[in-house]
C-alpha cells in the first residue's frame, strides 16, 4: 500500500519512513570511513556492487547515539543518490492510520528539521522522517 | 518486416553518422576517390535495400544520385559545385524520410523531381529518370559497421549484473584459496574468471562513447551556416581518444551546438569584415576535448572579433543586472560571464540563428546541471574560447590506490608523476613549519594523507611511499601514504552530495575485494595541505591574457642577522640546521662550518660572537654547497617573478608589498671567478661552457657583474673576445681557450 510505513527505532524512539521510499533494509558490514565528511556521513557501505553512503540517522536527528552503533540500514535512494540510513532495528511495516499531520508536541531541533510530520498507527502515533532534510544534515546554526 | 525495416533505419542512420565527417572534406576535395566511394557506396546501399521495401521516393533519390557519381567515377562526368550540392541535398533528404519512417509516417506522398532534376542540370546528357531494376554492379562494400540501440536503464541493469558476479568470483576464489581443491575444477574456476573478467572489461565500455562521434557531429551544421551566413569557416576538431558517457554525451549536445551557433552568428566575421581587419578571409572554429585529471575539457575556440567586455558590463548595467559598485570590481572573466545571466543578449540584432529561444543562461545551466563548469575567455578583435569543463562521472579513470591505515584510496594516474619509495636518495625535512621532502635534491612539500585525514597510519615517512603529484599548473608535491595497493582502472561513480561538499573527493569506486575507495581530489587535497594551487586562475587565462598570469617562484624568506629580509629559491635550499658558537670555525677567510662531513662556508654572520644556537640555511647551488646564517623566523612564500630587479646592483623582489633581497648564490657559492657567456646561444651553452667550468670558472646569467666575459665576436661570430684586453681565440680551438682561460686565471691568482 502506498500509505504503509517502515517502522524502525533509533536511539529509543520510533521513527516512521514512507515504505514506498525504502528500496531494501540491510544488515550493515564493514564501513569505509570518509574522512572530513559531516559527522553525519557514517561512511560508505556496499549493497552488491553498489556503494552507498551512510547516514547516521540518531546524529542526524540530533539524538545520543546507540551504544554499539546501528547495525540495520533502510536503503533509499534520494535524487539518484544511494544511502543506508543507519538505524539501531526495523520493527515492522505498517499501514498508517490516519493523514500525516503537523506534530503538536514539542520537538527537538534535530526532530524540527527533520520530522514531516505525525502519523497514527497500531503501534501508537510515530513521527515520519522527511528524508531529503534528514540526509541533508542539521542547519548550520549561525555561528 | 517490421523487424526488417527496422534494421534497414538503423543501418541508414549508422551509414549516415559514417558518412557526415566525410560529406565536408568530400566537398572541399570532390575529386578524392575515397570519399566519393563512400558517398557512393551509400545511395547504392540505400536504392538496393529500397528494393525490399516499398519506398519508391527513396529509391529514385537514391538512384539519381548513384547514377551520377557513377558516372564521375567512371570518368563520364566531371565535377562540379552544382553536383555536389545535389549530392547533398540528396543525403539530407534521404535522411529526413528515414526519420520519417522511423516515426511511422507516410513518406510515399511529397515530391523529389526537383531534387532530381538537379542532377541534369549542368549535365549535357540527361540523365535517365530511376528505372527500377536490379543494382548494376554491387560495389566491393566493407562489412558495416552495425550497432544496435538499447535502453539506458538495461545497459545499467547489465553492468551491475557483471560487477556482482565479479564479487563472488572474488569471494570464490578466496575460499578456493583454502580448500585443497580439484586441479581440474581450478581450472575451470581460472577460465570462468578470466572470462568474467573480459567481460567486465568489455562492459565498462558500453556506456563510453568517443566524444568525436558528437563533435564531428558539428561539421554539417557549420557548413550550412556558414554558407546561410555568407561566411567561411574552417572547422578543426581535436577529441583525441576522450570518451564520456553516453548521457553525458546526450546533456552536452545542446549546449554545444548553442555555443558553437553563437560563434558563427555572432563571432566569426564576415570574409571582407575579416580581410579589413587584417585576418584571411577564413575564419577557424577549432572543438577540442581534452582529460585532464577528473575532467574533460571541451574547448570552443573562434578568432572572430570576440566579446567586448566593457559592453557586456554596460548592457548588463542598463539592464538593471549589476550595479555601478558591482561592475566596478569585476574582473575581466567576470565581465564575460555576464553574457550568462538571462536577459542579456549581446548581439545587437538578434538573428535567426542564433536566437531560438536557447540563451547563454540555459546553456550555462545545463553545463552545471552535469556537475561541469563554464569558462568564457575573450580578447576583442581577436576571438572566444568557451571553456566547458565536465565531470568524469561514471567514467572509467586509469588510477592508483595507495593504502593509508586500514583505508584505501585512489588517485587518478594522470596525475602522478612518479612514485618514490624511501630510500636512500629521500630526505625528510621540515622547512618553514611545512614537511618537505628532497627526491634527487629537488625539495617538495609533502602532505601525509594520514595525518591530513586523521587516519592512524605508518608515522615513519622513512618507511611510506611518495606519490609525486602534478598538478595542472605544473607545480608538484608528494603525497605520502603507507603503500601503493593497485594501478587498475576505476569505474568512478558520483558520491553524495555530502561528501563533494567536503571539496576532497571526486567520487567513488568499487575496488575488486567489494570495498569501496574514494577517489581523492587533489586540488581540494592540496588546498587541505596548504599548498596554494591557483589552478582555477590559470585555466581561465585565455591565450590572449596569458602575459597576465604571474609567474611565481617559491621561496624560502627569513630575516638575515643584520635584519635584512632574504629569499632563497625553495629548491636550493637543502637543510636548516641549528650550530653553536664553537661548530663555527673562524680563521683569516669565512667563517665555516662542518656539514656531511665538509667545510662548508657561512655567510651572515658578524664577527661578534654569540652564546645562543643561531638557524643557518645549508644552500646548494651548481653542486657547491653554501651555508647562510638566519635570525630566525624562516617561512616559505611565493614571490612574483615580474617584480625581480637588478636595478639597486642587488637582486630585489617585492614580496606582499614589502622588498626582500633574493640572494646571489653564484656570486655567494664560493671564490670562484665568474664568467658570462653569449646568451641565447645553444653552441655557448653546450660546447663553451663545460671547457670555462673546467677551466675553474663559474658561468653567471643574466645582468650582474662577472670578473670574466666571453663574447662572439661581433660580425661571423668566428672568434671570442676573452675579457677586456682584447684577447681572441677562434671559436673552434678549444686548445687555445683554454691555454687564454689559464693565463687569465694566473694573472688573477698573482
Amino acid at each position: 500500500m502506498t500509505n504503509d510505513l517502515l517502522i524502525a527505532r533509533v536511539a529509543g524512539e520510533r521513527i516512521a519512513l514512507a515504505a514506498i521510499e525504502v528500496q531494501s533494509v540491510i544488515e550493515l558490514g564493514e564501513i569505509v570511513p570518509v574522512p572530513l565528511a559531516p559527522r553525519l556521513v557514517a561512511g560508505l557501505a556496499t549493497q552488491r556492487s553498489r556503494t552507498l553512503t551512510v547516514i547516521d540517522v540518531a546524529l542526524a536527528l540530533d539524538l545520543a547515539p546507540t551504544i554499539g552503533g546501528a547495525r540495520f540500514a533502510v536503503v533509499v535512494e534520494i535524487e539518484g543518490v544511494g544511502y543506508a540510513l543507519a538505524v539501531d532495528a526495523v520493527e515492522h511495516v505498517i499501514p498508517a492510520l490516519s493523514p500525516v499531520q503537523p506534530a503538536k508536541i514539542k520537538l527537538s531541533p534535530g526532530w524540527l528539521h527533520c520530522a514531516a510530520g505525525m502519523v497514527d498507527t497500531s503501534v501508537g502515533t510515530v513521527l515520519k522522517v522527511d528524508l531529503t532534510r534528514l540526509v541533508a544534515g542539521p542547519e548550520q546554526k549561525a555561528a | 518486416m517490421d523487424d526488417l525495416i527496422t534494421e534497414f533505419i538503423a543501418e541508414t542512420r549508422e551509414m549516415l553518422q559514417a558518412l557526415e565527417r566525410g560529406l565536408v572534406a568530400w566537398e572541399r576535395d570532390p575529386g578524392e576517390r575515397e570519399r566519393l566511394a563512400d558517398i557512393f557506396r551509400f545511395v547504392h546501399t540505400v536504392k538496393g535495400n529500397c528494393g525490399f521495401f516499398d519506398l519508391p521516393r527513396l529509391e529514385a533519390l537514391a538512384h539519381a544520385a548513384e547514377d551520377a557519381l557513377g558516372d564521375v567515377r567512371a570518368g563520364k562526368r566531371s565535377i562540379d559545385r552544382a553536383l555536389v550540392d545535389a549530392v547533398l541535398a540528396v543525403i539530407d533528404r534521404i535522411g529526413e524520410m528515414i526519420e520519417a519512417i522511423a516515426a511511422g509516417e507516410d513518406v510515399s506522398g511529397g515530391n523529389d523531381a526537383e531534387l532530381i532534376a538537379r542532377f541534369t542540370v549542368t549535365d549535357p546528357q540527361p540523365v535517365i529518370a530511376a528505372p527500377v531494376g536490379p543494382a548494376a554492379k554491387p560495389a566491393p562494400a566493407r562489412e558495416p559497421f552495425r550497432s544496435v540501440r538499447l535502453p539506458t536503464n538495461l545497459v545499467d541493469r547489465v553492468m551491475s549484473g557483471v560487477s556482482d558476479m565479479i564479487l563472488v568470483r572474488n569471494e570464490l576464489e578466496r575460499q578456493l584459496r583454502h580448500s585443497d581443491g580439484d586441479p581440474a575444477l581450478l581450472a575451470n574456476f581460472g577460465r570462468l574468471s578470466s572470462l568474467l573478467s573480459e567481460m567486465q572489461a568489455a562492459m565498462a565500455r558500453v556506456r563510453m562513447q568517443p566524444i568525436g562521434t558528437l563533435l564531428d557531429s558539428y561539421q554539417r551544421m557549420v557548413r550550412d551556416l556558414a554558407a546561410e551566413l555568407g561566411k567561411q569557416v574552417e572547422v578543426e576538431i581535436e577529441s583525441g581518444q576522450v570518451e564520456l558517457d553516453r548521457e553525458m554525451i546526450e546533456l552536452l549536445r545542446d549546449p554545444l551546438l548553442h555555443v558553437i551557433r553563437n560563434a558563427i552568428d555572432h563571432g566569426i566575421e564576415t570574409p571582407a569584415e575579416r580581410l579589413a581587419a587584417g585576418k584571411p578571409a577564413e575564419g577557424r572554429l577549432m572543438l577540442s576535448a581534452r582529460q585532464t585529471g577528473n575532467e574533460i575539457r571541451i574547448a570552443i575556440l573562434d578568432d572572430g572579433r570576440g566579446i567586448d567586455a566593457e559592453k557586456v558590463v554596460a548592457r548588463a548595467f542598463e539592464r538593471g543586472l549589476v550595479t555601478a559598485e558591482q561592475a566596478a570590481r569585476m574582473d575581466v572573466s567576470e565581465k564575460l560571464m555576464l553574457v550568462c545571466e538571462p536577459g542579456l543578449s549581446t548581439a545587437q540584432a538578434v538573428t535567426a540563428i542564433s536566437g531560438r529561444g536557447v540563451g547563454m543562461d540555459v546553456v550555462r545551466a545545463s553545463i552545471e546541471r552535469t556537475g561541469g563548469k563554464l569558462r568564457i575567455a575573450s580578447a576583442p578583435g581577436e576571438g572566444t574560447r568557451f571553456l566547458l569543463d565536465v565531470p568524469l562521472t561514471l567514467s572509467i579513470v586509469p588510477s592508483i590506490t595507495v593504502e593509508v591505515g586500514a583505508q584505501v584510496f585512489a588517485v587518478p594516474r594522470s596525475y602522478v608523476r612518479e612514485i618514490v619509495r624511501n630510500g636512500h636518495d629521500v630526505e625528510v625535512e621540515r622547512i618553514g613549519g611545512m614537511r618537505h621532502v628532497r627526491v634527487r635534491g629537488e625539495l617538495y612539500p609533502c602532505l601525509g594523507l594520514g595525518a591530513l585525514f586523521g587516519i592512524d597510519c605508518e608515522q615513519d615517512p622513512e618507511r611510506q611511499v611518495l606519490v609525486m603529484v602534478t598538478m595542472i599548473d605544473g607545480s608538484v608535491f608528494a603525497l605520502c601514504a603507507d603503500d601503493i595497493a593497485d594501478h587498475c582502472e576505476l569505474v568512478i561513480r558520483p558520491v553524495a552530495p555530502q561528501v563533494i561538499a567536503t571539496g576532497l573527493y571526486v567520487g567513488v569506486a568499487q575496488l575488486n575485494d567489494g570495498k569501496p575507495a574514494l577517489m581523492l581530489d587533489l586540488v581540494g587535497i592540496a588546498q587541505l595541505g596548504g599548498i596554494s594551487s591557483d589552478k582555477q586562475a590559470r585555466i581561465a587565462a585565455p591565450a590572449a591574457a596569458e602575459a597576465d598570469v604571474r609567474e611565481l617562484a617559491a621561496v624560502i624568506v627569513f630575516a638575515g642577522r643584520d635584519g635584512i629580509r632574504r629569499a632563497v629559491p625553495l629548491e636550493k635550499v637543502e637543510r636548516l640546521i641549528e650550530v653553536t658558537e664553537p661548530e663555527i670555525g673562524r680563521g683569516s677567510g669565512l667563517p665555516h662550518i662542518v656539514f656531511a662531513e665538509a667545510i662548508v662556508p657561512l655567510h651572515g654572520v658578524s664577527t661578534e660572537r654569540r652564546d645562543e644556537p643561531i638557524d643557518v640555511l645549508v644552500l646548494s647551488e651548481g653542486g657547491r654547497r653554501l651555508a647562510f646564517a638566519s635570525a630566525g623566523a624562516v617561512d616559505t612564500a611565493e614571490i612574483d617573478l615580474a617584480t625581480v630587479t637588478d636595478e639597486t646592483g642587488r637582486r630585489m623582489a617585492l614580496l606582499d608589498g614589502q622588498p626582500v633581497e633574493l640572494l646571489d648564490l653564484a656570486r655567494l657559492s664560493g671564490l670562484l671567478p665568474t664568467c658570462r657567456l653569449p646568451n641565447d646561444d645553444a653552441w655557448a651553452r653546450t660546447f663553451l661552457r663545460p671547457l670555462v667550468e673546467s677551466a675553474g670558472y663559474q658561468v653567471v646569467d643574466g645582468q650582474g657583474p662577472a670578473d670574466l666575459e666571453i663574447m662572439l665576436e661581433a660580425d661571423g661570430g668566428e672568434r671570442l673576445l676573452i675579457g677586456n684586453g682584447g684577447l681572441a681565440v677562434a671559436k673552434d680551438d678549444a686548445a687555445a681557450l683554454q691555454a687564454a682561460l689559464r693565463a687569465i686565471g694566473g694573472r688573477r691568482a698573482s
